[in-house]
C-alpha cells in the first residue's frame, strides 16, 4: 500500500506536469520549489497528506532500508552556531539513540567544517555547501534540523516531516524566532536555539506535532481586485 | 542713487520669489494631503477587460515563494504587463519568475504573447548590514529606482517587503503627488512577521503609502488596525 502511494508522488514530481479532466493550470510546487502543471490548490494538499501517509509508514519503509537521514539545512546563510552543534558528540549521540544512522549537513556560507565519519555503529556524517536538489534531501529525510527562514520551514512542513528549528541567536534584527516560535506554539515543530538542542532531541515526541495544511493567497487576490474596481469572480 | 533704485526693486523681486515658494510649498502641501486623503480609497468600478500595467517587487527566498503563491491565483489578463524587479544579488528570485511566467506562455499556447520584463535593482540594506551605512546604500538605489520607476510607470505596485520595495513605493507616491502616474500599491507583510511589522511594513503603514496592507497573522491585525488580515499564504 505504502509504496503504491510513494510511487504516485515520484510520479507528479517527476513529470512535473499533471493534467486533470483537460484543464490545465499553473502552481508552484512547494515539494520540488519548481513550477509544476498541476491543478490549483488541491493538489498541493494531496502533496501533503500523501507525505504525511508515507511519514506514518516510515517506521517500516526505513526499516527495510535501513537508513534513517537527519538532514541539517541552513538555507543561503552562514550559521556556524548549528552546524558545530549538530556536530558535537553529545547530539550526535542523542541522534543514535533516537534510531537515526545518518547525518546530513548543508552548510551553506560557514566556514566550520564538520568531521566526516560513518560505520561500525556510530552516526555516519555527511556535508555539503550548496545544492539544488534540497528537496530531494528533504524528502528522503526522517527529521529536518532547520535554520529559521520561512522558505525552509514551510518547504519542509509542507513535506510533512518532522521538524526543528534552530533559531540564529546572531543575527541582528532578530524577527525570525517570532515564525519559529508561533508554529511551535501551533504544535506544527519545535523550536530551539543552539545551546537547547540536545535537549529538545532528547524530549521531543514527533508523533505530537500537527501537520501544517497549506496556506491560500486567494483572499488577497479578492481584495486587491475589489480595491482596483474588478468585478468579483 | 544705484542704492535706492536698487533696493526697492530687490525688496520686490525677493518678496515675489519668497511668494511663489509659499505658494509652490503650499500647492504641493495640498497635493500631498489629497494623495493622502484618496489613498485606500478603493477606485471605481471597471470592465473585466481593462488591464493594468503590474510592477511585481520581489524579495529574496521566502518572500519570493510568498509573492509567487498570490500570483497564481491573480488573473494574469488583468494585471498585465507585469514588471518583475529583484534585488542585484538574488538571481534566484528572477529565475523563479522567468519559470512562472514561462509555464504560463505555454498554457496559453501562444494565442496572446504576455508581456513580462525583468529587471534588477541595487538593494538598499543587505541582510545584517548596519543602519549607518544603509543610508548611502538607499540613497544610490533610490536614484537606480527612479530610472526604472520612470520607465515602468505601473498602475499597480505589489511587494511584500524586504527593503527593496520601499524606493519603489516612494517613487510611486511621488508620482501620484506630481500627477505623473496614479497607481495602486499593495503591500503584504512577509509570513515571518507575527508579532512586529518589518521596518520596510512599518514605514509603508504609518506613511499611508500603501492602500492596501495585509498581514498574515491576527496578532499584528489587532495591532495595526487598518492591515486586512487574510490569513497565511504559504
Amino acid at each position: 500500500m505504502g509504496s503504491i502511494v510513494f510511487t504516485r508522488i515520484q510520479n507528479q514530481v517527476q513529470n512535473g506536469c499533471c493534467r486533470r479532466g483537460g484543464k490545465l493550470s499553473t502552481r508552484s510546487c512547494n515539494l520540488c520549489t519548481r513550477v509544476h502543471c498541476v491543478e490549483g490548490h488541491l493538489v498541493r494538499t494531496e502533496h501533503s497528506v500523501f507525505e504525511a501517509v508515507i511519514d506514518g509508514m516510515g517506521e517500516s519503509k526505513d526499516g527495510v532500508k535501513g537508513k534513517r537521514v537527519v538532514f541539517v539545512t541552513v538555507g543561503t546563510t552562514c550559521f556556524d552556531a548549528l552546524v558545530k552543534v549538530v556536530d558535537s558528540q553529545q547530539v550526535k549521540d542523542e541522534l543514535l539513540t533516537r534510531g537515526y544512522t545518518n547525518l546530513l549537513i548543508q552548510m551553506g556560507r560557514g566556514s566550520y567544517l564538520p568531521k566526516s565519519s560513518g560505520g561500525d555503529g556510530s552516526l555516519a556524517v555527511d556535508y555539503f555547501t550548496f545544492s539544488s536538489s534540497i528537496a530531494d534531501h528533504l524528502r528522503s529525510a526522517s527529521l529536518v534540523i532547520s535554520h529559521a527562514g520561512s522558505g525552509s520551514i514551510f518547504e519542509t512542513l509542507q513535506l510533512g516531516k518532522p521538524l526543528i528549528v534552530v533559531v540564529n541567536e546572531d543575527l541582528m534584527d532578530n524577527h525570525q524566532s517570532e515564525l519559529a516560535e508561533e508554529l511551535a506554539e501551533r504544535r506544527h515543530l519545535y523550536c530551539a536555539r543552539p545551546p537547547t538542542l540536545c535537549q529538545t532531541i532528547a524530549s521531543m515526541d514527533l508523533k505530537s506535532l500537527l501537520p501544517y495544511s497549506p496556506g491560500d493567497a486567494t483572499p488577497v487576490a479578492k481584495l486587491v481586485n475589489r480595491f482596483l474596481g474588478f468585478p468579483e469572480g | 542713487m544705484e542704492k535706492n533704485t536698487g533696493c526697492p526693486f530687490s525688496n520686490l523681486s525677493s518678496n515675489l520669489g519668497i511668494t511663489c515658494f509659499i505658494a509652490f510649498v503650499t500647492v504641493i502641501l495640498v497635493r500631498v494631503l489629497y494623495v493622502i486623503y484618496r489613498t485606500g480609497k478603493p477606485l471605481n468600478k471597471r470592465s473585466p477587460q481593462q488591464t493594468l500595467s503590474t510592477l511585481i517587487v520581489l524579495g529574496s527566498g521566502g518572500h519570493t515563494a510568498e509573492m509567487i503563491n498570490l500570483l497564481l491565483v491573480l488573473q494574469k489578463d488583468r494585471f498585465t504587463p507585469r514588471f518583475y524587479i529583484a534585488a542585484a544579488t538574488d538571481n534566484m528570485s528572477l529565475q523563479k519568475a522567468r519559470v512562472l511566467e514561462n509555464s504560463w506562455a505555454d498554457s496559453q499556447s501562444g494565442v496572446k504573447r504576455i508581456s513580462a520584463e525583468f529587471m534588477q535593482i541595487y538593494r538598499s540594506r543587505e541582510v545584517g548590514q548596519s543602519y549607518v551605512t544603509s543610508v548611502w546604500t538607499t540613497l544610490v538605489a533610490t536614484a537606480h529606482a527612479l530610472w526604472l520607476m520612470i520607465k515602468i510607470r505601473p498602475q499597480v505596485v505589489l511587494c511584500n517587503g524586504p527593503g527593496t520595495c520601499i524606493p519603489l513605493c516612494v517613487i510611486a507616491f511621488i508620482f501620484k503627488v506630481i500627477g505623473i502616474r496614479w497607481s495602486s500599491i499593495f503591500y503584504v507583510e512577509s509570513i515571518a512577521r507575527v508579532k512586529r511589522l518589518s521596518l520596510s511594513g512599518l514605514l509603508l503603514y504609518k506613511l499611508q503609502i500603501a492602500d492596501q496592507f495585509f498581514v498574515q497573522w491576527p496578532q499584528l491585525q489587532r495591532k495595526y488596525p487598518r492591515a486586512h488580515y487574510v490569513g497565511c499564504l504559504m
